[in-house]
């Protein structure tokens, strides 16, 4: 300092802090990032204090050469891909042509923005990478096929550290952070919050690298747009590649008229529930009433299964139609319920109109049911002849494919086996098996000897209940023992059920 | 430092962290003095030194290493979280500089043996990404034709890849009697963690290799989690490298390449006079779970993980290190970086497009000279032709 006097000094020194802070500037505005990882990015000054300024000379040195190498590359690239050409004069003839004066000194700025911007990465001599890197949904528990994403941790342009949580994904069984392992930018979410059956492997995201621009990240092409919102509808889930993701979120205001207000209260819908399928993606009353239509109407739930008896005579199941919408909430139905419901609907019972009796032929190549169809039309000797018949074929080897599918209740008969006694397994999707073991001679009470026949009855108490059952087997118990009855005709059941309830105590 | 905010400020004040060296000379040092933390030591009147030095070459040979580890598991999640790994899958993120260090001061007949947190080792051992990666994946070009993935991977001198908890460790004392029988002056090293460290099998193998004096390094690498369980909870002493009692035993920073390369030189020093087995603790952590199927956040908390990861990354800390003492410069090592990323996501593709194997193989390559004929099968009377095609590592 002996050298230079006082007022030197200070000058030097403004003009010094004053450099550092433009450069300090330059970078933070051209790489566009906060300008706290601008400092970050070069370690050494986050830490030193003062280090910025011994290092001062040779960061000058090094902008200044990386300015001039790049000033070169950077500046040409975009006036290449704009316009084709690297001359001036038809550059700027180009862009009077297309109407857009402003292109040119646009490109200019950006290429001279661009050039500083090498100052933190430096010449790249390294291989060109992939700078756009993909989010694709996880698999995060060894099941999950789809999930909803839940909630977004970051937002675009938000900086990533490695560990960082980027969204909570509901998965099959729970809500699972989902970790991103590398640092970087997130760039673009392509798949917003609250979307249902995400499936896994779907691009969910765009990162890229930090220092990258983030904002021009373009979206691969190749990518489908998963629909936005809850209830995905038809017309917004286009096959466009547009990088805007798709309108009719479920976030975005849609004009409800007082109409279709009213007719909402009374039926209690809400109009997120309701696909926008109006003019320019409104809910018009019309809507509505369609999607009432559809929504609510009448099903028929499951009745109890008939006796298999000859007079039997199929309990008319009364559809139970669902009274007015107001009468209900409909509860969303969650990833995990939805993949229980799956599975049960496997196995589920299903009711149909008519009884198809699947009788247990015991063949050489194995078991096989085949099917009796509508039972209740037929009689005792209509049904022996195709049950004789039926399992001849199978014996044979002859039985049609559609002749032992369907059915929905079964009879197992073990008993010409000399088995007394056994429980048979329901064939889903069937809701219940008899089982009728061998007929055996017993003393009586009457000191007589009597027949006794075993039989077990399995039944799904999903479609069937307990009571009904009960008095299946006591209606079918008492027509066993009351042979005489039904060779004489009298096919009334009810009535049969009526005086045996008088008769026995329950 | 005021303008930054604690968010981004690192945990621990800059001059207090470890990353200043002793002495620098120049901004194109070629050689560089630290200063480790000391070490702790069991029944040993002097311990490895805490001064250190390191040249550039070994410099950036370390950090391409730890990095290209990193990278590794890092491609392993993703693997898995597509589906395209499936079983088991042992991440390594966090402990790098164990095992670089001890690779660092290992020589080519030294040997080691380890358990399922395996893939780094495998790299370093010599099986390049693309072997482990396919064998992960269960492709033919795996180290194991992708018969084995975690549990079966091997490379010369490299013994595994083993699936018991605590089972390496007795094998590990047998590779030391081997090394100590033949003559060949090589150690063996021997790497459980802290959840295998209450095993019964480990004092066992301590007591013959005490009695034997067997050349033989046994490491503990404490994470601090055994699967789910904290070492306070499981552990009655926590203090492993105590429990070899009549064993001499080593702490070290498992963070810091090269306390743990130091200590490994001392202890194999000790190993190869003929003073018998050293036990060596080196404190680490793991930032992904146990396993992929397990997050990791239920019996910690994700900001004790990202506290970690800020102060003492392994990686980060030893860049702040070689580019403080002027041995490197930042963007060569973001060359070094975006060469890995490069070839690590060149690995994966290729490793994803590779074939599997055919049914032929279905009995190779379960003897290494089959004296049997062939193989029985499922059913009696269901026989395999046995084939030898895969390399026999370590058969001589």
């Amino acid at each position: 300092m002996g050298i230079l006097r006082k007022s030197q000094f200070r000058s030097l020194m403004t003009k010094a802090v004053l450099f550092v802070t433009l450069i300090f500037i330059q970078l933070a505005l051209a790489d566009r990032r906060p300008w706290r990882t601008v400092l970050l990015d070069r370690p050494s000054y986050a830490n030193e204090p003062f280090g910025l300024l011994f290092r001062l000379p040779g960061l000058c040195k090094q902008t200044i050469s990386d300015m001039a190498c790049r000033i070169y590359r950077k500046h040409m690239r975009p006036a290449v891909q704009y316009f084709g050409t690297t001359s001036p004069t038809l550059r700027c003839f180009t862009a009077i042509r297309m109407k857009n004066a402003y292109a040119v000194p646009t490109l200019l700025r950006q290429s001279w923005i661009d050039s500083v911007s090498c100052c933190s990465r430096g010449f790249q001599t390294t291989p060109a990478l992939d700078e756009t890197h993909r989010v694709n949904m996880p698999s995060l528990s060894p099941t999950m096929t789809e999930g909803t994403i839940v909630k977004w941790m970051k937002k675009e342009g938000d900086a990533i550290t490695a560990g960082d949580v980027l969204c909570e994904i509901q998965t099959d069984k729970a809500v699972v952070s989902m970790e991103y392992d590398e640092d970087g930018i997130l760039a673009k979410i392509l798949v917003p919050e609250n979307t249902a059956d995400v499936k896994v492997g779907t691009l969910i995201a765009l990162t890229v690298d930090e220092g990258e621009d983030w904002k021009s990240v373009e979206v691969p092409a190749d990518v489908e747009q998963t629909p936005a919102g809850p209830k995905s509808t038809e017309s917004t889930s286009a096959a466009s590649t547009s990088a805007a993701p798709p309108s009719g979120s479920r976030g975005s205001d849609r004009l409800i008229g007082p109409a279709v207000k009213n007719y909402q209260r009374k039926y209690g819908l809400e109009s997120s529930q309701v696909s926008p399928t109006g003019p320019h993606g409104t809910v018009t009353k019309d809507v509505l009433k369609h999607a009432l239509a559809n929504k609510f109407e009448p099903v028929a739930i499951g009745a109890s299964p008939p006796a298999p008896s000859s007079a039997a005579v199929t309990k008319a199941s009364k559809p139970k139609s669902q009274t007015g919408a107001a009468s209900y909430v409909d509860v969303e139905i969650s990833n995990m319920r939805r993949t229980i419901a799956k599975r049960l609907f496997q196995s589920k019972p299903k009711h149909q109109g008519k009884v198809d009796i699947s009788v247990a032929v015991a063949t050489p190549n194995g078991l096989i049911t085949p099917t009796v169809t509508n039972v209740g039309k037929r009689d005792v000797i209509s049904i022996s002849k195709t049950v004789r018949a039926l399992a001849e074929k199978a014996r044979d080897g002859k039985l049609k494919p559609h002749k032992f599918m369907g059915g929905n209740f079964s009879i197992s008969n073990l008993g010409m086996f000399g088995i007394r006694c056994f429980s048979a397994i329901i064939n889903p999707p069937q809701c219940a098996i008899l089982a009728v073991g061998s007929t055996s001679i017993e003393l009586g009470e009457d000191g007589k000897p009597k027949f006794v026949v075993n039989v077990k009855l399995s039944y799904d108490a999903r479609a069937i209940m307990d009571d009904e059952a009960l008095k299946f087997l006591a209606v079918l118990q008492n027509q066993i023992e009351n042979v005489n009855e039904i060779s004489m005709g009298i096919y009334d059941i009810q009535s049969r059920i009526e005086s045996m309830e008088n008769k026995a105590a329950y | 430092m005021s303008m930054l905010p604690s968010k981004m400020m690192r945990s621990t004040p800059a001059l207090s962290r470890n990353i200043w060296p002793l002495s620098k000379s120049n901004a194109y040092s070629t050689e560089a003095t630290f200063e480790t933390k000391p070490y702790k030591l069991h029944r040993l009147e002097s311990g490895p030194s805490t001064t250190v030095t390191c040249n550039k070459e070994d410099a950036l040979h370390m950090y391409r290493q730890m990095q290209a580890i990193r990278r590794l598991e890092t491609s392993a999640s993703n693997l898995y979280k597509e589906k395209a790994i499936r079983g088991f899958c042992h991440l390594y993120s966090g402990q790098e500089a164990c095992a670089v260090g001890m690779r660092k001061a290992m020589s080519n007949v030294d040997s080691i043996i380890t358990a399922y947190r395996a893939h780094g080792w495998t790299y370093l051992m010599g099986v390049p990404v693309f072997g482990v990666l396919a064998e992960l994946l269960g492709r033919k070009g795996g180290c194991a034709r992708g018969k084995g993935g975690s549990m079966h991977m091997y490379a010369p001198n490299f013994y595994g890849g083993n699936g018991i908890v605590g089972a390496q460790v007795p094998l590990g004392a047998g590779l030391g009697f081997a090394h100590k029988y033949k003559g060949d002056g090589g150690v063996n090293i021997s790497l459980y963690g802290d959840g295998a460290a209450n095993q019964g099998q480990l004092f066992e193998a301590y007591n013959m290799a005490k009695l034997w004096n067997l050349p033989c390094i046994f490491v503990c690498e404490n994470n601090g989690y055994g699967m789910g369980t904290s070492a306070e909870r499981a552990s009655a002493n926590v203090n492993y490298y105590t429990r070899g009692d009549y064993v001499p035993g080593i702490w070290v920073d498992g963070m810091d390449v090269l306390a743990v390369r130091e200590a490994t030189r001392f202890a194999k020093q000790l190993c190869v006079d003929g003073q018998g087995p050293v036990l060596m603790e080196t404190a680490t952590y793991r930032y992904s779970g146990h396993s992929m199927s397990d997050p990791g956040t239920s019996y910690r908390t994700r900001e004790e993980i990202q506290e970690v990861r800020q102060s003492r990354d392994p990686i980060t800390s030893f860049k702040d290190k070689i580019i403080n003492a002027g041995l490197t410069t930042a963007e060569e090592l973001k060359n070094i970086d975006n060469e890995i990323r490069v070839e690590v996501d060149k690995a994966t593709k290729d490793a994803k497009a590779d074939g599997e194997i055919s049914l032929e193989e279905l009995a190779a390559d379960i003897y290494a000279t089959n004296l049997d004929g062939p193989v029985r099968g499922l059913v009696s009377g269901d026989t395999f032709k046995h084939i030898n095609i895969g390399a026999q590592v370590n058969a001589k």
